[in-house]
């Protein structure tokens, strides 16, 4: 039977099979959860493990605190005043205090003190040597010395004037305590003092009940406030809290990675899996999806154990602050184990996919938990900053951003970046992972090695597979991400040598590296990029829709921006400027080819001709097209080091993701591409001379309407004359692309 | 119904490659079952999952339906029914769980993969066990089900790489019994076994492999011509170049 006789067994048996709708995908992962869910060892794993391990670490913390506070080694405190007067008044507080502590047996304390800030008292009696330094500094230093860790407690002694008291002129002290937020030391500095002076003011008040007496000085009071520590100076128990979230995703996601892949090949249910005309992608995001929910699953109720623990322990205070552990904090921890499983999970399955049984799948996990435990640590490092390197540097990331949250100095560029790289960074590996899984080495071949894997195919493809695009966009997006900095770092010097290199750079990455990819994997250059002659029509369609869109892009900045944008251009208006008076030195073809034509040619090639054809093979139209829009818009994101160009860059990706579903052809995309980054380039270019003429456009306004209107109809109808063009080139597309947009 | 050109594999092993499957080519027609026999290492499962699309040749091609493996695996996938001995069941799922997801993943509709269920029961005798879950079931039991899982979305081709491994008599006569229901359906059929009394039985058509090439293709009678042997038995005998005795003269 030769291939045009072809008659599937039922009429709608193609699209069933090449689109994974929703309601499949969702029953892939029911299946996938139930067989998790109904197993006891998860359930061991879900429920036990926190129940018990909880009370248990919570007591063991309180025996350390216990034994850490009443060991042989005194607590020293150093407490920092302003002048030797106020050191004096202090000694004899606390001279006068411990005495009257030690005759009482105990340490008091006076609930009614008045606090701004409550230093975390252990639920412990602490019985303990304490010694007391006190040390002067100069006023202006006093608070910079708390920051900074060099005293624990700073004492200011204040006159304090009573109003309608009785004794009005006699004189009275306010002792003003300040503590360091998140310092055990510091707390128990605070504590100490202020359990003196509430002992002498105490004896102070049974004294003069007794005697009736009436001093002719007032008891102290004493006024507690805190500061938050400089990064580092301090050790903070919050920094911890990453390293526990990473413990405990780990322990929730390990069994079920392993159970449904490497079990799954173990009992042979794995080729029966993949015999089915299911793409493996399919497979693996199910068991994606299962993993990553009992992953949260087990998370949630590691937390609200812990929450149990911390609050029923009294440990609160001692690990989030003065406050103690709040729905905030419960928000942050939360989303933050999110970020960390949907991460976790996919490298746990890509590890897990390549073991071809329970114990093989084991013993390479034991490396990758150690290694997942280096950032933890980095995390308690001191003075390490969350830089912009940093926050795209996978699972580093994470551990910076959620020690920055629970400190309050997160920056929300640097944890958006950090979201976003991550999101970026998980769908990579589930690409590798399906390409990982299921393959014959780890299916079959005994004898097989990992080498297998990258092995180059024996017989030439016609077409680049899904995980095969992905896999080249695994190695891209760091390399991108490398150049791209190095292209920053070449600022200052010429610009014309800035911009070849950033063509260079860009060529590199959006034409060699799929290049070499078809080269490898057999595929014509042609057909895996989509090099072919589109309607003619349609480079009309393009060229219009290419001068039309801009307005839309220019709306979508100030959408997501706001009044942002206002202030930021107008922090950078002088450097913008002096950016376009170097480009006006050069000829504005250099610029149109730099800025325009190469990124569109390259752009086009790999984000629509070697993407998006991959993505529509497997996905619905428009679910493709999004994603690859999406794609494009993270990767300017990267390129701008900002997220102002996110929505206008995914919008363009949506129009020419559109367009070569379309035409199936690159060229109309490269066209338009070029004409809407030619349009925007030369407004700039000649924006003194149009403003001779009252044709400015300014960044941070909203445009008239009439051009928003004019740019309507001229997109509308770019978007008929591109859909009537195309007709033909939709019909003739082969019956596994199915639907349209 | 079932095309194969030339098929060759080669596994790389530490002693160099091992070629397991060497130019084997043979034709599958509608209702016609197909027995691929040989001994233990032949290369008849590398065969079946290289039509299957499991594998990739190193050279050569299969065809199902007109559609090449290698060109459009899921279509072919989606044509075929696979069974293997060695396959597991999702020991946490019931039988009825376990058939309907399957339904799902090949694409039958709702209503028609309970209808089909249905009928699988009747013919395959699941309904006592229908509920249970897979874990709970006898070898026979497991095997049945399997076969049931390979039907549930009505398949034109079916493939059964020793479907009666571990069976009893009665078991395996279920089995036998089915896959001659299954050429009056129309169905093409491609049966590896070591239960050569049975594949002489049903099989129409024969191959027989020896170290991963075909040593002798045809059927029965074009075998006996062939061979000068009387039955499958005496040939395989042959084939492992094990002296025997035959009990008959050759005509």
């Amino acid at each position: 039977m030769s291939q045009d006789e072809e008659k599937p067994p039922r009429e709608t048996l193609p699209a069933r099979l090449t689109t994974m709708s929703f309601g499949r995908m969702r029953r892939l992962i029911l299946k996938e959860l139930r067989e998790i869910l109904r197993d006891r060892r998860t359930i061991v794993t879900l429920l036990l493990m926190p129940l018990l391990v909880y009370p248990m670490l919570s007591f063991a913390f309180q025996q350390f605190l216990f034994s850490n506070l009443t060991s042989t080694a005194d607590l020293n405190i150093v407490a920092g005043v302003p002048s030797n007067k106020h050191g004096n008044m202090l000694r004899e507080i606390e001279q006068y205090g411990s005495k009257l502590l030690s005759a009482q047996g105990g340490e008091i304390s006076d609930p009614a003190a008045s606090t701004e800030a409550t230093p975390q008292r252990s639920t412990i009696a602490i019985p303990r040597k304490t010694e007391l330094t006190i040390k002067v500094f100069q006023v202006t230093e006093l608070e910079n010395a708390l920051r900074q860790g060099l005293v624990d407690v700073l004492v200011r002694i204040a006159p304090h004037r009573v109003s309608g008291d009785i004794s009005e002129n006699v004189p009275a002290f306010q002792y003003q305590l300040r503590f360091r937020e998140g310092s055990p030391t510091s707390s128990s500095a605070v504590e100490y003092i202020k359990d003196r002076i509430d002992a002498v003011n105490d004896s102070r008040l049974r004294s003069r009940l007794h005697t009736r007496d009436l001093s002719d000085v007032l008891p102290p009071r004493a006024r507690i406030s805190s500061v938050l520590g400089d990064s580092g100076a301090a050790f903070s128990l919050a920094t911890v809290i990453p390293l526990i979230l990473i413990l405990m995703t780990v322990t929730g996601a390990v069994y079920p990675a392993i159970d449904l892949t490497a079990g799954e090949r173990e009992r042979g249910t794995l080729e029966t899996l993949i015999a089915a005309p299911v793409p493996r992608v399919s497979i693996l995001l199910a068991k994606y999806c299962a993993v990553l929910t009992v992953a949260m699953l087990t998370g949630t109720i590691n937390l609200l154990a812990m929450t149990i623990t911390v609050f029923s322990g009294g440990l609160g205070p001692l690990l989030f602050g003065p406050n103690g552990i709040s729905w905030l904090v419960i928000a942050e921890v939360f989303g933050l184990l999110l970020l960390f499983a949907t991460f976790f999970s996919a490298v746990l399955l890509v590890i897990t996919s390549m073991a071809r049984s329970f114990k093989e799948a084991q013993a390479y996990l034991i490396p990758v938990m150690l290694i997942a435990m280096a950032p933890g640590i980095l995390s308690i490092m001191p003075g390490l900053e969350f830089t912009w390197l940093l926050s795209c540097t996978p699972l580093v990331n994470i551990v910076l951003l959620g020690r920055d949250l629970f400190n309050g100095s997160a920056d929300p560029v640097l944890g958006v970046t950090a979201v976003l790289s991550t999101v970026v960074y998980t769908g990579i590996t589930i690409a590798l992972a399906a390409r990982v899984f299921g393959a014959d080495a780890i299916l079959y071949g005994s004898q097989g090695t990992w080498k297998d894997l990258f092995r180059r195919p024996t017989q030439r493809n016609a077409e680049i597979s899904l995980a095969q695009a992905l896999g080249v966009l695994v190695v891209s997006y760091p390399v991108y991400f490398v150049l791209g900095g190095f292209v920053k770092h070449l600022t200052g010097g010429p610009i014309a040598q800035q911009l070849i290199f950033g063509m260079v750079a860009t060529i590199f990455i959006f034409g060699g590296l799929p290049f070499l990819a078809a080269r490898f994997l057999r595929v014509k250059f042609r057909s895996a990029l989509h090099v072919q002659r589109p309607p003619w029509l349609s480079l009309g369609a393009a060229i219009l829709l290419g001068l039309s869109l801009w307005p839309f892009a220019h709306e979508l900045v100030l959408l997501g921006q706001g009044d942002n944008l206002q202030q930021m251009l107008a922090s950078k208006q002088k450097l913008i400027e002096q950016l376009l008076e170097e480009w006006r030195q050069l000829s504005p073809v250099f610029i149109l080819t730099a800025y325009a034509l190469v990124p569109a040619i390259f752009e086009e090639l790999f984000f629509r001709g070697f993407l998006l054809p991959p993505l529509t093979r497997r996905f619905r139209p428009w679910l493709a097209i999004s994603l690859s829009a999406v794609i494009f818009g993270l990767f300017h994101i990267v390129q701008e080091g900002t997220l102002i160009r996110f929505l206008p860059s995914t919008f363009l990706g949506l129009a020419l993701g559109w367009t070569l579903y379309r035409t199936q052809s690159v060229l109309p995309g490269i066209v338009l591409h070029t004409c809407n980054n030619s349009l925007l380039l030369m407004v700039a270019y000649y924006r003194p001379t149009l403003s001779k003429y009252g044709w400015g456009i300014r960044e941070a306004t909203h445009l008239p309407m009439t051009w928003i209107l004019v740019a309507t109809a001229a997109t509308l109808v770019g978007l008929l004359v591109l859909y009537l063009s195309t007709l033909k080139v939709v019909r003739k597309r082969a019956p596994s692309r199915s639907g349209s947009t | 119904m079932i095309q194969v050109h030339n098929l060759c594999k080669r596994f790389p092993t530490d002693q160099g490659d091992l070629l397991a499957v060497d130019k084997v080519s043979f034709q599958v027609a509608a209702g016609e079952v197909y027995g691929l026999l040989g001994p233990n290492g032949a290369g008849k499962t590398t065969t079946l999952r290289i039509i299957l699309g499991l594998l990739q040749p190193c050279s050569g091609h299969a065809e199902v339906d007109g559609v090449q493996t290698s060109a459009n695996p899921d279509q072919v996938k989606a044509r075929i029914g696979f069974v293997s001995a060695g396959a597991g069941l999702y020991q946490w799922l019931t039988v009825r769980e376990f058939l309907l997801f399957f339904a799902d993943v090949y694409g039958v509709p709702g209503d028609e993969a309970k209808a089909t269920l249905e009928r699988l029961t009747g013919l395959l005798d699941l309904g006592s066990f229908i509920n249970q879950r897979c874990a709970t079931l006898s070898t026979g039991q497991k095997q049945r089900v399997v076969l049931a899982r390979g039907l549930i979305h009505q398949p034109p081709v079916m493939m059964l790489d020793e479907p009666t491994r571990g069976l009893d008599v009665a078991g395996s006569q279920v089995i036998f019994d089915y896959i001659s229901h299954l050429r009056e359906e129309g169905k093409s059929v491609i049966v590896c076994t070591h239960r050569l009394d049975q594949a002489q039985r049903i099989c129409d058509r024969f191959g027989l492999l020896q170290r991963g090439r075909m040593i002798h293709e045809g059927s029965l009678s074009e075998l006996q011509a062939a061979t000068g042997r009387r039955d499958l038995v005496e040939m395989f005998l042959d084939i492992l170049q094990v002296r025997s005795i035959p009990t008959e003269s050759p005509a």
